[in-house]
């Protein structure tokens, strides 16, 4: 079974290398890409919200992220390649920080505290013309400086960075929610009373899994400034927060397919009703308190009842051949 | 030797007195009793111990060590874990993985260790998974080990919760009423297997309002009135005292003798 | 500076502050009866400005009638919300929190589709100035603050000395014992939601004649009241009617003097409170 999972899994990562080699169309390669960055933050924020931390913040630690790397390269003239690592790694000393501070503050207000760091980190943002650009933004951000003597000022290019960035955060997240350190985090979210009390040090796994989101959310921020060329303090909203939950909650919470699934299927929604750009969200929303109240398990949830109802049937059909 | 020993242990919340001065001495390999009508004080002693309250004032001694103000996990660290008055599992998770979760202490996994699936991984993993079937075994769980403990029955929840507990090898567990909710027959196997954990080496004290089970089970009894101690003594000597026959006067709970 | 710059933001502050009280006093009251944070309210305020202006610019209809309509409407849709999403929604926290940001989409982009993103204004109710010294008063702000007092004062009457209010408080308070005593909460829930929004409803239709109707006016709103809520402690009702004159204080004082950083206040205010004080001013429960 494990290997039949790493399997599809290969193949599926070839496939996706292979897009724009046979994909001609640049403008789907760059849907595509955008698909890759949004996968990214959902991702990371659903390994936060496995403690049971809604980190409607998460979009600002993208910003964060954005913004340092973009401010170095534009302002301060340095390599895109410096540039990435301290605008990631600020975010996550930051979150080290703020988490430190505000993690012991649980449930619902832990969640208001997240959107007031999220208007907090947008407000900020837009205060200083020099270097963020106040409310004007970061714009014409330059592509990233070649790595290792590759070019990565084309889409392609750009497509097969952020294309193997996604995949690290994802296996990255992937291995630590399957492991005994995702298994502390699911019993922290189902009582973290209980788990202190089988010695279970809360604050530091809270800490830790909120570093390494806001980490991973700093990498998508930068990203983005690679593939939009600007940030400004509108990109990384309290409302882009809400749209990994969206993501999360269509796909399945409770899964590691569940983000990756729900963000592929509505950002192809939103693809395909580009022409009606203003109803998505109606749409979304519809889809979504549908998701909430009455497909729980989200997309994924479904797929597995049809697989069991599917193996059920066939269980049926399979004993009367059996009894002879 | 005293494994537990409580001093001048005082509790209050703002101006409500819960525990007042109370001093506490279990013995190691004992069965002792924490006993005394509702609002005694009794849970607050647990969860001062346990670490969930700070005291007022007093001391908390364990092995001879103050852990007098730990928070919850360290005072598990020391080897002495507390189960809840309201069943407390975590419920989305199965059996096993919950039992598995009780010897957290027990594995010492560093995040590289998950991150890349060391050979020491594995082995620990083996090892606790197995640790914690053979505790289901003993807690009469042994054929539900992948079911969700949300969808345990309640004398099944309460006994995850043991297994739990156990799963640490504490020297010492605080059961906050066991067998609260229980039928007699789940009462009699609740007793078989805290006499069993004693057995093992693991003192026990607990909390309790079945008079007959506590009588029954317990070698060393204290009983609290209103956060203050009214009397302590084995069981026999506990039943002929005056004072607590009259603080049970009026409650439900009187004590069988 | 002049005498005016002072008084004026001050008058103006706590004008609009009573109205922020009636949007946050509708925010606390449903959290402290249903445990529930309806990340929504704002856009129920929304909803309000727009039924005003929708009645009173399209219609002209009587601008006091448009605004009772308003309130009524928005009440019925506190129990329509209530009872269709919310409660299955069981006070978990997480579904809470999805099911609001659906219906903020929902209504957000509802309201852009229908009236355009562009916003809407209403010929003013009231014209006219005072003048106290060197400052400044609009008379409709002075209106808009008296009706919002007015309000206030009706939702006060009714919470403090009415059956069903006192009931309120009792489920606000612990929700077992009331059931014990016989409250039933399946009408109590609906009756502090139908409120809430209601109050939302009604402050969206105040401010509407004084500012505008737009489709993103909740999330401002939004964040203003929770900053209220927190600092004046979740649940609290004079601690909502603290904080608002509080928070209109600082925005007016704010806009005058900082400009553009003064929204950051309530997000400073909220993160303050919850790291060193958060049960807020005045603690806990209606």
């Amino acid at each position: 079974m494990k290997s039949l999972k790493f399997l599809l899994f290969s193949a599926l990562v070839i496939l996706l290398f292979l897009i724009p080699v046979f994909v001609d169309n640049l403008y789907w390669i760059s849907v595509f890409t955008k698909w890759w960055i949004y996968i990214l933050l959902t991702v990371s924020f659903w390994l936060i919200m496995s403690t049971g931390q809604v980190n409607l913040a998460h979009a600002g630690f993208a910003a964060i992220g954005g913004y340092i790397s973009g401010a170095l390269v534009q302002s301060y003239g340095w390599n895109s390649w410096a540039a990435l690592p301290v605008g990631v790694l600020t975010a996550g000393l930051i979150a080290l920080v703020l988490g430190y501070i505000t993690l012991r503050i649980t449930g619902i207000y832990f969640i208001i505290m997240s959107v007031a760091l999220a208007g907090f980190i947008q407000t900020i943002f837009g205060i200083w013309d020099h270097p963020f650009g106040g409310l004007v933004g970061l714009q014409s951000l330059p592509h990233p400086d070649a790595f290792l003597g590759i070019n990565l000022s084309s889409r392609p290019a750009l497509y097969y960075l952020i294309l193997i960035c996604m995949l690290l955060v994802v296996i990255l997240v992937y291995r630590i929610y399957y492991s005994s350190m995702g298994r502390i985090f699911r019993g922290i979210n189902s009582s973290d009373r209980l788990a202190e009390h089988v010695g279970i040090d809360i604050m530091k796994y809270k800490v830790m899994v909120f570093v390494i989101g806001c980490l991973c959310a700093g990498l998508g921020g930068v990203l983005f400034t690679y593939y939009t060329s600007t940030i400004v303090p509108t990109s990384f909203t309290l409302t882009q927060s809400t749209y990994y939950i969206v993501y999360c909650a269509v796909g399945g919470l409770l899964v590691f397919p569940g983000p990756i699934i729900g963000t592929l299927v509505l950002c192809y929604i939103s693809e395909l009703i580009k022409a009606y750009a203003e109803y998505q969200n109606i749409i979304f929303s519809v889809l979504l308190i549908a998701a909430m109240l009455l497909f729980k398990g989200g997309l994924y949830g479904l797929y597995q009842r049809f697989i069991n109802w599917i193996s059920h049937v066939t269980k049926r059909n399979e004993t009367p051949v059996k009894s002879i | 030797m005293a494994l537990l020993e409580i001093q001048g242990l005082t509790k209050k919340f703002g101006g409500l007195t819960a525990v007042n001065n109370f001093d506490m001495v279990v013995e190691k390999g004992e069965i002792a009793g924490l006993i005394g009508p509702n609002g005694a004080g009794k849970t607050t002693v647990f969860n001062t111990i346990s670490g969930i309250f700070k005291p007022s004032s007093g001391k908390v001694l364990f092995k001879g060590q103050d852990i007098t103000g730990f928070s919850p996990h360290n005072v598990v660290r020391m080897g002495l874990v507390r189960t809840f008055q309201i069943t407390t599992v975590f419920s989305d998770l199965s059996v096993l993985e919950n039992i598995r979760l009780g010897s957290h202490l027990l594995a010492k996994l560093s995040f590289w260790d998950d991150l890349l699936t060391t050979p020491y991984q594995r082995r620990k993993e083996k090892e606790l998974f197995a640790k914690a079937a053979t505790l289901a075994e003993f807690l009469g769980l042994g054929d539900k080990t992948n079911e969700l403990a949300k969808n345990l029955s309640h004398g099944h929840q309460r006994a995850l919760e043991f297994a739990i507990a156990l799963a640490s090898d504490p020297e010492m567990v605080l059961l906050d009423e066991p067998v609260a909710g229980m039928s007699s027959e789940e009462t009699q196997e609740m007793m078989r297997i805290i006499r069993a954990t004693r057995d093992r080496g693991v003192t026990v004290l607990l909390v309790e309002h079945d008079m007959k089970m506590v009588m029954n089970i317990c070698t060393n009894l204290y009983v609290l009135n209103f956060g203050n101690k009214l009397a302590e003594g084995n069981p026999q000597q506990i039943c002929a005292n005056e004072s607590v026959i009259s603080a049970y006067l009026g409650s439900e709970y009187k004590p069988k003798c | 500076m002049t005498i005016g710059e002072i008084i004026q933001p001050f008058i103006n502050g706590l004008l609009i502050g009573l109205n922020y009280i009636l949007v946050a006093l509708g925010l606390t009251v449903i959290f402290s009866i249903m445990s529930v944070l309806n990340f929504a309210h704002g856009e129920i305020y929304m909803i309000g400005a727009f039924l005003v202006y929708y009645l009173a610019g399209e219609y002209h209809v009587n601008y006091v009638l448009a605004l009772l309509i308003a309130i009524v409407a928005t009440g019925i849709l506190g129990l329509i919300l209530e009872r269709f999403l919310f409660r299955p929604a069981k006070g978990d926290i997480l579904t809470g929190v999805i099911v609001a940001t659906g219906l903020i989409w929902f209504f957000q982009t509802g309201a852009q589709i229908i009236f355009g993103s562009q916003p809407s204004r209403i010929y003013p109710v009231v014209v006219g100035t005072w003048h106290i010294i060197d400052a400044v008063i609009a008379k409709d702000r002075v209106a808009a603050g008296a009706i919002s007092l007015a309000f206030l004062a009706i939702v006060y009457y009714f919470i403090y000395r009415t059956k069903q209010g006192k009931a309120m408080q009792a489920v606000a308070q612990d929700r077992e014992a009331a059931a014990l005593q016989g409250i039933d909460i399946n009408r109590i829930s609906p009756l502090g939601f139908v409120i809430g929004c209601a109050l939302a409803g009604a402050a969206g239709g105040i401010i509407l004649p004084i500012l505008y109707a737009d489709p993103y006016m909740g999330s401002t709103v939004l964040s203003t009241s929770l900053s209220i809520i927190i600092l004046g402690g979740v649940g609290s009702i004079p601690g909502a009617a603290l904080g608002g004159l509080i928070l209109g204080l600082v925005n007016s004082y704010g806009a005058q003097f900082a400009g553009y950083i003064s929204s950051i206040f309530p997000f400073v205010i909220i993160i303050v409170v919850l790291l060193f004080k958060r049960t807020g001013l005045m603690g806990r429960k209606i």
